[in-house]
């Protein structure tokens, strides 16, 4: 991952411009730092300081597994985004180029607590018995 | 915005891992991944690339779709009986 350049500046000004509510990132880090570790949280420090509400808390202590167990994941890093609810959305590695957009939005849904679904797959997700767990594979960009 | 994330967002029995696999590789590799996005659910790969709304959602929650082909057979099933 680059540096954070102008119009990535400019996509985050935009995507945080009009959150509903708080948005809170956690990102848990290794404790020795990488040049990628470095650089996804200078992109989530410039996320969080383009909007008073969104609130960065960067966790890169030693590996505490019950800590981790009780947020659900399993490595490092990783990036939870929550505002109020927790959803369970988790980010292993930056979302940088397109991806970045991408994350943007998820904010700004978790912010607003409206999944954007159709009601017709709203009506299905409601007939849910059983937990699901998704892994999205995706590629740098 | 990925459909994946707007099912977690929907319903707090769906969690979602956004994995980019430069970051994690060994995924990748259990999950024969061999285009993106690919979508695991409970450990089983259920989607390869993008896929509309609906379809999305019915793979995700493991529900079957009566294709023209199933929708034909059956009715010619209820005509015969």
């Amino acid at each position: 991952m680059q540096g954070i350049g102008d119009r990535e500046r400019h996509v985050i000004q935009d995507g945080v411009r009009a959150l509903a509510a708080p948005v809170t990132l956690l990102y848990y880090a290794p404790d020795v730092p990488s040049a990628s570790t470095s650089a996804e949280r200078a992109l989530l420090e410039a996320i969080a300081g383009a909007s008073d509400r969104v609130h960065l808390e960067v966790l890169a202590e030693r590996w505490d597994g019950a800590r981790e167990a009780e947020v659900g994941i399993a490595r490092t890093p990783a990036i939870v985004v929550k505002a109020g609810r927790d959803h369970g959305i988790r980010y292993y590695g930056a979302p940088d180029g397109y991806e970045l957009e991408t994350f943007l939005a998820v904010m700004r849904a978790v912010s607003e607590q409206r999944s954007g679904l159709a009601e017709a797959s709203r009506a299905r997700v409601r007939e849910l018995s059983r937990a699901r767990h998704l892994e999205v594979l995706v590629a740098p960009t | 915005m990925s459909l994946s994330t707007r099912l977690a967002i929907e319903h707090p029995q769906i969690t979602t891992d956004v994995v980019n696999i430069a970051v994690l590789p060994y995924l990748a590799v259990r999950h024969r991944v061999d285009d993106v996005p690919t979508t695991v659910v409970n450990g089983k790969k259920v989607c390869v690339g993008a896929l509309p709304e609906d379809e999305f959602v019915r793979r995700v929650l493991g529900q079957s779709r009566r294709t023209g082909i199933s929708t034909a057979r059956a009715a010619a099933s209820r005509r015969a009986s």
